[in-house]
């Protein structure tokens, strides 16, 4: 399995690890404002007298936002430093840093928003956000789905056409009327970890029914299979045979399947927060920070806002190269 | 065939009957009614409210509410909306055409574009012109579409060729019916252009591996032996009979480009559905994010309809297996 995710799995969990220590490799908070350095471009460190050192930079026009450099004024950057303090994933509490640079100085790998706040170090964690967003709703529809298919392909009847029916009218709305649908019914103004919640909930109550649908197909083609007839004449019990013989024998599918609807979730979940449905400011998602530059001159004072909307496309990518990469045509034939 | 229409609008009953429960319940299950916010207030007294909640049955049990609010329904009832002022169902006839209208150009240029480049894409796998073109269709797929609508208005904003915001430019109202027919396309173009971008990838993907399959069966090879002319082997044999099985996943499609459409909507300031859907959203106008929620079904359970006719007035064995 690893070797076959090659490159892609490699760069997905290049973006995983780093997004997991964000507060590490962020030179700053997500929330750490500077507003006298609004959308400064990216200032990268150089090497000055012999040590790698920032430049200072000075506004010189706030309407325009030009900015100047302090001649002969340079900052050391410091590595696996003490910087701004932090509560890694919430909980715990740090001040290590891969880097940072002392008070005057700013550094910016990629430039500044609006308020000064450093756009590498808010995409560090809002791919963090958007990934454990994204995974924890993926899991929540599979659980659905592959309970309400289980139970549908495996019992049939009326069950089966009751959940099945129930999965075309979930079908039969697009899928952003029905997400803002479910959005409206709790009053904007929520918390961060509410809002987190509900979305989580609502892109699962909104997903589940296209797995459900594939897996009751499966679990229909498994039932008829010998070692499931000699299961059941031995006397296993219904639920023995679903974990012990039906799930095992759709697993690889189901992985597949898990890899090619994260992106979507990713989207999903980055399009509500660009729509200002998501989670709410300073905390950012990949969708939040793409929706700071939504305006034109916004977006011609810091193209580089823009970014946001460039790693989403790379996520996503390097999802659906890994689940190409992993759909293995041999053993892919036997799904319906 | 009349037996295979009557069963699949016995279905579509059905699934409206299960929208109609859905949309509903999300209504229902929202804290509150609409008496909440009078009942706050200290001047009514709470004899009133409870001769309101009379009045507007809203004492009476979830299911015979259900009952009356469909019964409303079949009367082109769909309530009010607060924040607009005015009944929901004139804003969404207002706003309905719009979104079509989008919708339908992106499908025109998407599938003018994606179809015929398949096909000569696909007549040379792994050639240049088809790697180029996956190579394309992975862009096209991984790009959401809120995104590309903002790349789109950067480009609106630094060239000045097209107009961003509304369908039509402010104080046209006098004008003569050509002069509104050429702004509104003008207007129409960059929106319709961005969500055509956005479905191209998975037109030509399946189209490419359609055109694959249809070459290599023994009709097309004995066609091919027979030596007719590249062109009409090109679009009599190849195209039409790759085309069904894109045109069986036109609903599938639909459902991705509304939502799409929605997206581009709000980036571009379209006046459509997925517009008044955030705006009622945000504001609470719970009446009104249902009937959007309802039209969107429409729409996609009609395109459905649209793509099932299709099919059976294009494939003959379509038309053999129903009659």
């Amino acid at each position: 399995m690893f070797r076959k995710g090659g490159i892609p799995l490699l760069v997905l969990c290049l973006f995983f690890v780093s997004s997991v220590l964000a507060e590490f490799l962020a030179p700053y908070r997500y929330d750490s404002v500077r507003f006298d350095l609004s959308y400064m471009p990216a200032v990268w460190p150089a090497r000055h007298a012999g040590e790698w050192a920032v430049p200072v930079i000075k506004l010189k026009d706030p309407v325009l936002h030009r900015f100047e450099t302090v001649p002969g004024q340079w900052v050391p950057v410091r590595f696996l430093c003490r910087g701004e303090s932090y509560r890694w994933m919430g909980a715990i509490r740090g001040t290590r840093h891969l880097f940072c640079v002392d008070k005057p100085g700013r550094v910016a790998l990629l430039g500044l928003d609006l308020f000064g706040r450093d756009l590498f170090s808010r995409l560090l964690y809002g791919i963090r956000f958007s990934f454990l967003l994204s995974i924890s709703a993926v899991s929540l529809s599979f659980v659905i789905g592959i309970m309400a298919g289980l139970f549908a392909g495996t019992t049939g009847g009326w069950a089966d056409q009751l959940i099945m029916r129930l999965g075309e009218v979930f079908m039969a709305i697009p899928s952003l009327y029905l997400l803002m649908g479910v959005r409206a019914i709790f009053p904007p103004g929520l918390s961060a970890t509410e809002v987190t919640l509900i979305m989580t909930g609502a892109l699962a109550f909104v997903g589940w029914a296209g797995l459900a649908r594939v897996v009751r197909g499966l679990a229909m083609s498994l039932r008829e299979e010998d070692f499931v007839l000699a299961a059941r004449s031995i006397g296993m019990s219904p639920l023995r045979i679903w974990l012990r013989h039906i799930l095992p024998n759709m697993s690889y599918y189901l992985i597949v399947a898990l890899t090619l609807s994260i992106p979507g979730f990713i989207v999903g979940e980055s399009g509500l927060s660009f729509l200002g449905l998501g989670v709410p400011e300073p905390h950012p998602s990949l969708g939040n920070i793409l929706a700071e530059s939504q305006s034109l001159p916004a977006m011609q004072a810091a193209p580089w806002l823009l970014l946001s909307g460039m790693t989403i496309v790379g996520v996503v990518i390097v999802f659906n190269l890994l689940g190409d990469r992993l759909r293995d045509p041999d053993r892919m034939r036997r799904i319906p | 065939m009349i037996r295979s229409i009557g069963a699949r609008f016995v279905h579509l009953i059905f699934v409206l009957t299960g929208i109609l429960f859905l949309s509903f319940l999300l209504i229902s299950l929202a804290p509150g009614n609409f008496l909440s916010q009078m009942a706050m207030n200290p001047q009514v007294s709470p004899e009133i409210i409870r001769q309101l909640k009379v009045l507007y049955g809203l004492d009476q049990p979830f299911y015979l509410q259900f009952f009356h609010w469909v019964g409303a329904l079949f009367h082109g009832e769909l309530g009010y909306s607060f924040s607009y002022h005015l009944p929901v169902m004139t804003l969404l006839l207002s706003r309905i055409p719009l979104t079509v209208l989008l919708t339908l150009t992106a499908v025109a240029i998407s599938w003018g574009m994606a179809l015929p480049l398949a096909v000569y894409g696909a007549s040379r796998p792994k050639g240049v012109l088809d790697r180029f073109l996956t190579g394309f269709s992975y862009l096209s797929i991984s790009v959401p579409s809120f995104f590309l609508a903002l790349l789109g208005v950067l480009l609106a904003g630094r060239t000045g060729w097209f107009p961003i915001g509304g369908a039509h430019r402010p104080g046209l109202a006098g004008q003569g019916g050509i002069d509104r027919l050429g702004d509104l396309l003008h207007h129409l173009a960059l929106p319709a252009l961005t969500l055509a971008l956005g479905s191209f990838g998975v037109l030509y993907r399946l189209m490419r591996s359609s055109v694959i399959e249809v070459r290599e069966q023994p009709f097309f090879l004995a066609a091919k032996g027979r030596g007719i002319a590249p062109r009409f082997l090109r679009f009599r044999y190849l195209f039409r009979n790759a085309l069904n099985p894109l045109v069986t996943l036109f609903g599938m499609e639909l459902g991705g480009l509304l939502s799409g459409a929605a997206f581009v909507e709000m980036v571009y300031a379209w006046p459509g559905m997925g517009r008044l859907m955030l705006h009622a959203v945000l504001t609470e106008d719970l009446y009104l994010v249902m009937g959007g929620i309802l039209a969107g079904s429409v729409m996609l359970l009609l395109g459905n309809l649209l793509a099932d006719a299709a099919l059976f007035f294009l494939d003959p064995r379509v038309r053999e297996r129903n009659s």
